[in-house]
């Protein structure tokens, strides 16, 4: 039932990308990111297709898994495309001598390319990004995080404390869902109704669930804390880590393959 | 009221690549009035097999009929199913919500639509049942202990006046007097009303002394279901499957082996002392 929600989306197999640093891994997806939004003509996207079907290929994922992160947000696409495609400024596309022009919905050459390009900038940042979480494990995602923020520690950012939240929050959603999963179902058991009757009804039947689930999870929350403290816990100060984040040999040659992409986009942008 | 599964599979996450088959192929019936122990090794799919009794996991395969009525069918009303077939699962006390222990356990009969006349009937019955005295009936539930909160819990489910009731554990975490006195009302209930009983434990001493069939399951199979003599005789087969037999079965199977002629086929404690205490007469030691 409610198990059947995947976290996170990581999909544990292994493959180079997998094993890659998720230092790295974060940084050449930020710069993915902030490389299509530089990318002007449609060239550049073919370039970035390319680069994204590599790294697929490389992470062993199924494309249709990356590319299953675009459906939510596909309303938010074909909007951005729509608004693009009809209120952009410019000469107005003529079919047939007859120019597409209704009050002030136009459709001009200018919209077209814009609509184009807004589009792919939002699926291609969608897949990158999903490359990411895929193949990156939640944990090694804080990890990476802490270690990219720490620097920003000597000015006052929490940033062991803000990963330490992140896993604790990670760990813990699973093992929620679980429970409310059976919540549900010892209360079903017990003649519960949670799919029919009006909305008021349907709140009011959440209360079973609801009232056993935030007193378990108080309970959880003081049982991690004692826990924590018995094993004398006491914040990020001088701790050090069980498997160290290492940057390897593959690593550097993904930095590389960016480099050279990154390349390729400014030779485009400048060209083509 | 008879339950009959057959070819019953269910595979958990189906599709993902954390796809497990829980349960393959299980096939049996249960008759009325029976009581019935459910033992397996940790994850052999005992509380996956028992949430298909009364539909709160629907079969990816195979059958599960209630009474007549197929649970996989869209028209079978559920919260008749439902009020027929109780489960206590295990830890019950995580599910009480209520401002009262009188609340909590009329929460059922209140969603089967009974009149409050019906409801206070049922809910000081079952509350003697389970031996909660009256005194606790406006209390919180989250003040009471451990074992009482377990009470009102079972008492929850009974209220629902169910024909067969299917418990998950009922004793697990409870001190060695709170287990005896649960088990035995569940057996008293059993014996007095004629309800059906499906118990699970992993207390083969439990299972020895109160059910009258058992079935084992191991890695998601039924592997046997049979009377309590004919499955403890096969104590070799039992511990393959990670399982052992009650302590008092070894003891006379020990005997045996060593040329001591008593009975084998004994299961619980007080039988076996009986039997020691024959043989001895028996042999003149006495
Ligand atoms: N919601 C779920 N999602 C995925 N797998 C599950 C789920 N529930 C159980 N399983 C798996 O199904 C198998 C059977 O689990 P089940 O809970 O039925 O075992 P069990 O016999 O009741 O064990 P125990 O004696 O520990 O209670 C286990 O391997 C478990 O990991
Ligand atoms: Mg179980």
């Amino acid at each position: 039932m409610l198990k059947d929600i995947t976290l996170g989306q990581y999909f544990p197999i292994e493959s180079p990308v997998h094993s890659m640093d998720p230092r790295i891994k974060i940084i050449i997806t930020l710069v993915f990111i902030i490389a299509i939004f530089f990318i002007k003509s449609l060239w550049g996207f073919v370039a970035v297709a390319l680069y994204v079907i590599f790294a697929v290929k490389l992470s062993r994922v199924s494309f249709k898994l990356v590319l299953k992160g675009i459906r939510p947000i596909l309303f938010l696409i074909i909007f951005t495309a729509l608004i693009n495609l009809f209120m952009t400024n410019g000469e107005i596309v003529n079919i047939g001598g007859v120019p597409l022009k209704a009050g002030f919905l136009k459709i001009t050459k200018e919209g077209f390319y814009s609509a184009t390009v807004m589009s792919l900038r939002l699926v291609f940042l969608v897949m990158g990004t999903s490359i990411l979480t895929l193949t990156t494990s939640p944990i090694l995602l804080t990890d990476g995080v802490e270690k990219l923020l720490s620097p920003f520690s000597k000015i006052g950012l929490p940033a062991h404390e803000l990963a330490m939240m992140m896993t604790i929050a990670l760990r813990f959603i699973p093992t929620l869902l679980e429970e409310t999963d059976k919540i549900m179902k010892a209360q079903m058991a017990r003649g519960a109704d949670f799919e029919s009757g009006n909305i008021i009804n349907r709140a009011k039947a959440l209360i079973p669930i609801l009232v056993p689930l935030f007193i378990s999870s108080f309970r959880r929350a003081d049982e991690l804390a004692v826990a924590m403290e018995c094993r004398c816990y006491r914040g990020g100060k001088g701790r050090t880590r069980l498997n160290e984040l290492k940057i390897g040999t593959r690593d550097w040659i993904a930095c590389l393959s960016m480099l050279t992409f990154m390349a390729v986009i400014v030779l485009i942008n400048m060209y083509l | 009221m008879p339950i009959e599964v057959k070819n019953l599979n269910h595979i958990y996450s189906k599709g993902s690549p954390f796809e497990k088959t829980a349960l393959s192929d299980i096939s049996f019936k249960i008759n009325d009035g029976e009581f019935v122990g459910l033992i397996g090794h940790t994850g052999s799919g005992k509380s996956t097999l028992i949430q298909h009794l009364n539909g709160l996991l629907k079969p990816d395969g195979g059958s599960v009929i209630v009474d007549g009525l197929d649970i996989s069918d869209k028209t079978v009303n559920m919260r008749e199913i439902r009020s027929k077939v109780g489960i206590v699962f295990q830890y019950p006390e995580y599910q009480l919500f209520e401002e009262t222990v009188y609340k909590d356990i009329a929460y059922g009969p209140k969603n089967l639509g009974l009149d409050e006349k019906e409801i206070d009937a049922r809910v000081r019955h079952v509350a003697e049942v389970v031996g909660l005295d009256e005194k606790y009936f406006e209390k919180s539930p989250f003040e009471l202990s451990g074992g009482q909160k377990r009470r009102v819990a079972i008492a929850g489910v009974l209220a629902m006046n169910p024909k067969m009731l299917i418990l998950d554990e009922p004793a697990a975490g409870l001190d060695p007097v709170g287990r005896d006195e649960i088990l035995n009302r569940i057996k008293l209930l059993h014996e007095t009303e004629g309800l059906t009983v499906v118990l699970v434990s992993h207390s083969m001493e439990d299972i020895a002394r109160l059910a009258e069939r058992i079935m084992v399951m191991c890695d998601g199979e039924l592997k046997m279901f049979d009377t309590v003599e004919n499955i403890f005789s096969r104590s070799a087969e039992l511990s393959s499957m990670g399982l052992n037999v009650p302590q008092a079965c070894l003891v006379m199977q020990g005997l045996k082996k060593n040329g001591i002629a008593v009975d084998d086929k004994i299961y619980t404690v007080e039988k076996a002392c009986k039997e020691i205490l024959r043989y001895l007469g028996e042999v003149g030691k006495c």
